[in-house]
């Protein structure tokens, strides 16, 4: 059976989410955020925190990694500009940058911040996301553990022990108890959370050679050791707000979706920089556990107390959540050099079959633009 | 030349997810089946559990689609088990592409239907499953859904009587807790047994799983180890063998 | 043209799947009629030599089956029951006939020591080098056995392989155009596969 959260409209079909009294953890989590977490005595732990790193301007002290998004500019104009130091940006080039992405990159560097790119190789990036596509579900796999790996690896590279990454995601949206009060994101969390249970030594029986994908190579232990790098959250030491991010930066001149809200999302500021991370990658999502975009974003805005959950129920009707994301489709059978029978036929294998209608043999039932019918929606 | 240990990676699903329980209790949910599924056919296990434990509790029908879409791609044997409750369920399970059928709950119940089962699909198609805890220092039956007394070496004795080709031993208190094995109970329980028993609960290590491998356990069952480090079954072959226990590694 | 049989034996999608992924076209055979255009017949097999017995006879399959293995007519994989069949008598539950393709019993395996039944796993294969069935895999190669009884032919010849388990156990066997593997090919993963192509190739 299929539940979703009273207080806001995510269902119990998403990973890592737990319920109390029919109210998520992320809702609980944002009680907590509103009034019993201390943010003053936060911020001092995070200023003498910093203090041990904080240098004098002639070297990076800290890293950000970045994606040229809302937040991560955010991270970075506050760690500047609030706290002093001297970050420079790391960013792991997604799947397929779309123009929008390298505007808003080009706008933190405008911002005055130094910026690396990294970018791996474009042959063995497209068999990583066909591994992701056909094999975990998630077309975008590389690009979760790029984005936490590639940082880390300029950090032991350029000796710069520091990275402070955004939200925790556990408590934000929802996740073990355990990671919740702890602020530190390392290699368990990566293999834990964003890796769909597959391993980079896995990929070996997948025909790639582990040589030609070093920026998905997690530094060792000793590397590690070596420069004391260590992560911290800094929506553990601030009050997260995301649309307080976005609004710092549109002031600046950041750019949102000149279409509108990409596909399958409510908003039109948020996954902006590859082709594939909105539209196609939510759809996996929506397909797998009968949710997608929007409905994160509505949460959000829910907990956020910008929205009521009536409100949201009816938001989300009125977006293009859990519909075929045509648009970039047609790049991706490109990408990947693949039918569009493949496509579609490993989409329906990953569909959950128990969230969709079908018709008495057992197929799912779908529409003239190939959408389906969930059985499920939060009311 | 002799048969291998197996390390069998066990995939719990609620109907809907991948979870991973603790001591049968607490729950995550993990994601979808069929990402789990293909994550082990690349790893080429020795086999894969796939038990629906809810199936069981809500009194439906095992979940028959993601059987199907699993042993689709999978080609490794695939034992499936949760809520079987009758000879039509089992032929189901597979006629769905199950190699091995796992029978818990109604094997309490009504322990006729091992016989049956045995009989129509050869007792090697039908694995036993017992749930145990320790209760006054002596090991027993747990059961969600019955109220019972039952030593836990006695039901084995009468599993085995009445045709059970393997029988697949959780310990519950041990489940998801990554603290290891109850490695007295399992060397009690592969020496008492005369069919080939897989143990399962508390798995943690590689350690733990060269402590098992030296009993006569034809087979060690995890699920958190995979789930949550590192570890990878291969990972957990290559220091079986190094520590000289008969593993498949090709 | 690979035929593989559909008398409701559990395996036989299993066979159908790993057959596909080889890129092989393949019919299902559940009439006699169905046996015609077949060139290469696999029979799977999971559960007890007499029920398999007795639903091939069900499905008019059983006569026509003992024809092409004791002719040799058609190549012909008996995989599991379908290789245990192939033999003259079965002792599982009651006596019941087989083929009779591959002289000699089918009879419940002897343990000793720790070894345990049903033999359920992965055990080393050893074969005759010469086997065609067998090209391209290792010695000693594992395969995925689950079963009780074994094969054991009259004629020492007609065994091709063999693993152990307490003692030396029929792996495989051979007559002409007849072959019978005890464990599961397509179960087996990449031997497994190795093996069904090494049978689709056979002349």
């Amino acid at each position: 059976m299929i539940t979703y959260c009273h207080e806001c409209i995510i269902p119990n079909s998403r990973p890592e989410q737990t319920f109390t009294n029919g109210v998520c953890d992320a809702c609980h989590s944002s009680k907590v955020k509103h009034s019993s977490v201390n943010w003053e005595a936060r911020r001092t732990e995070f200023e003498s925190l910093l203090e041990k790193y904080r240098g004098d301007g002639q070297n990076y002290d800290c890293i950000i990694p970045v994606s040229g998004g809302k937040d991560s500019c955010s991270q970075a104009l506050i760690m500047r500009d609030e706290f002093n130091m001297n970050p420079l940006c790391v960013s792991h080039t997604p799947c397929e940058l779309t123009e929008i992405g390298l505007k808003n990159l080009n706008f933190l560097r405008d911002q005055g911040f130094d910026l690396i790119q990294v970018s791996a190789n474009r042959k063995n990036y497209r068999e990583l996301v066909r591994v992701g596509f056909f094999k975990l579900g998630d077309c975008c796999w590389p690009e979760h553990v790029g984005i936490f790996t590639a940082p880390i690896r300029v950090a032991v590279n350029y000796r710069i022990p520091l990275l402070i990454w955004g939200e925790n995601s556990q408590f934000e949206y929802g996740g073990p108890a355990s990671r919740k009060d702890n602020p530190v994101l390392d290699r368990n969390w990566l293999e834990q959370f964003q890796m769909s249970g597959y391993r980079i030594s896995d990929l070996t029986n997948d025909g790639i050679n582990l040589n030609d994908i070093k920026t998905f190579i997690y530094p060792s232990d000793d590397e590690l050791n070596n420069v004391g790098v260590t992560g911290l959250y800094l929506g553990h030491y601030t009050k997260w707000d995301s649309k307080e991010n976005a609004d710092r930066v549109i002031e600046l001149g950041w750019s949102t979706n000149p279409d509108g809200p990409i596909e399958g999302a409510y908003n039109d500021i948020e996954n902006l920089d590859c082709k594939w991370i909105g539209g196609l990658h939510d759809y996996m999502k929506f397909i797998k556990y009968g949710y997608g975009r929007a409905t994160d974003q509505l949460c959000i805005e829910i907990r956020a107390g910008r929205m009521t959950r009536s409100q949201a129920i009816e938001a989300r009707c009125q977006s293009s959540e859990g519909k075929v994301p045509w648009k970039y489709i047609p790049d991706f059978l490109d990408y990947l050099d693949i039918t569009e029978h493949d496509f579609f036929e490993n989409l329906d294998q990953f569909t959950n079959k128990r969230l969709f209608e079908k018709d008495l043999q057992g197929a799912l039932l779908k529409d003239n633009s190939g959408n389906l019918r969930p059985l499920f929606n939060p009311t | 030349m002799s048969l291998k240990k197996r390390i069998i990676p066990i995939v719990l699903i609620d109907g809907f997810s991948v979870v991973k329980t603790i001591q049968f209790n607490e729950r995550r949910n993990l994601g979808s089946p069929i990402t789990v599924a293909r994550t082990y056919n690349t790893r080429n296990v020795d086999e894969l559990i796939l038990l629906d434990i809810d199936a069981s509790l809500s009194g439906r029908q095992i979940d028959i689609y993601t059987i199907k879409e699993i042993a689709r791609q999978c080609f490794m044997p695939l034992t499936v088990g949760g809520g079987l409750r009758t000879i039509a369920d089992i032929e189901a399970a597979i006629l769905a592409g199950a190699d091995k059928v796992s029978l818990n709950e109604e094997t309490i119940k009504s322990p006729k239907i091992l016989k049956n089962a045995a009989r129509i699909f050869g007792s090697q198609s039908i694995v036993a499953s017992m749930d145990v805890i320790q209760k006054n220092g002596r090991w027993q039956i747990y059961s969600k859904v019955s109220d019972i007394d039952l030593d836990a070496l006695e039901w084995l004795k009468q599993l085995e009587d009445n045709g059970a080709g393997e029988v697949l031993v959780n310990v519950v208190e041990k489940d998801g807790m990554m603290l290891g094995p109850a490695a007295e109970f399992a060397e009690a329980i592969a020496n008492a047994s005369r069919v080939p028993i897989i143990y399962a609960g508390g798995v943690s290590s590689v350690e733990d799983c060269i402590t098992l491998g030296k009993l006569p356990l034809a087979g060690l069952a995890m699920s958190s180890i995979f789930h949550f480090t590192s570890l990878t079954p291969l990972d957990c072959k290559l220091a079986m063998a190094e520590a000289g226990i008969d593993v498949r590694l090709n | 043209m690979i035929g593989v049989i559909d008398y409701g034996s559990g395996n036989f999608t299993s066979v159908c799947n790993a057959i596909r992924s080889l890129g092989l076209e393949y019919v299902a055979v559940s009439t006699p009629d169905d046996l015609e255009s077949a060139t290469h017949l696999i029979l799977p097999g999971v559960g007890a030599y007499n029920d398999c017995v007795d639903t091939l006879k069900e499905k008019g399959l059983f006569r026509p089956l003992q024809k092409i293995t004791t002719s040799g007519e058609k190549f012909f994989l008996g995989i599991c029951v379908g290789h245990q069949i192939l033999s003259d008598f079965g002792t599982e539950f009651s006596c019941g006939e087989g083929f009779g393709a591959i002289s000699g019993n089918t009879v419940k395996i002897k343990v000793e020591n720790d070894d345990r039944l049903p033999h359920i796993g992965w055990n080393n294969v050893s074969f005759s080098p010469s086997s065609s069935l067998f090209r391209n895999i290792d010695q000693g190669a594992t395969f995925y056995f689950v079963h009780s009884y074994q094969l054991m032919p009259k004629a020492p010849e007609n065994i091709i392989a063999w693993t152990h388990h307490s003692s030396k156990i029929t792996a495989a066997v051979r007559l002409n155009n007849c072959f019978g593997v005890q464990f599961h090919p397509e179960k087996s993963q990449k031997n497994g596969l190795q093996l069904l192509l090494n049978f689709s190739e056979l002349k």
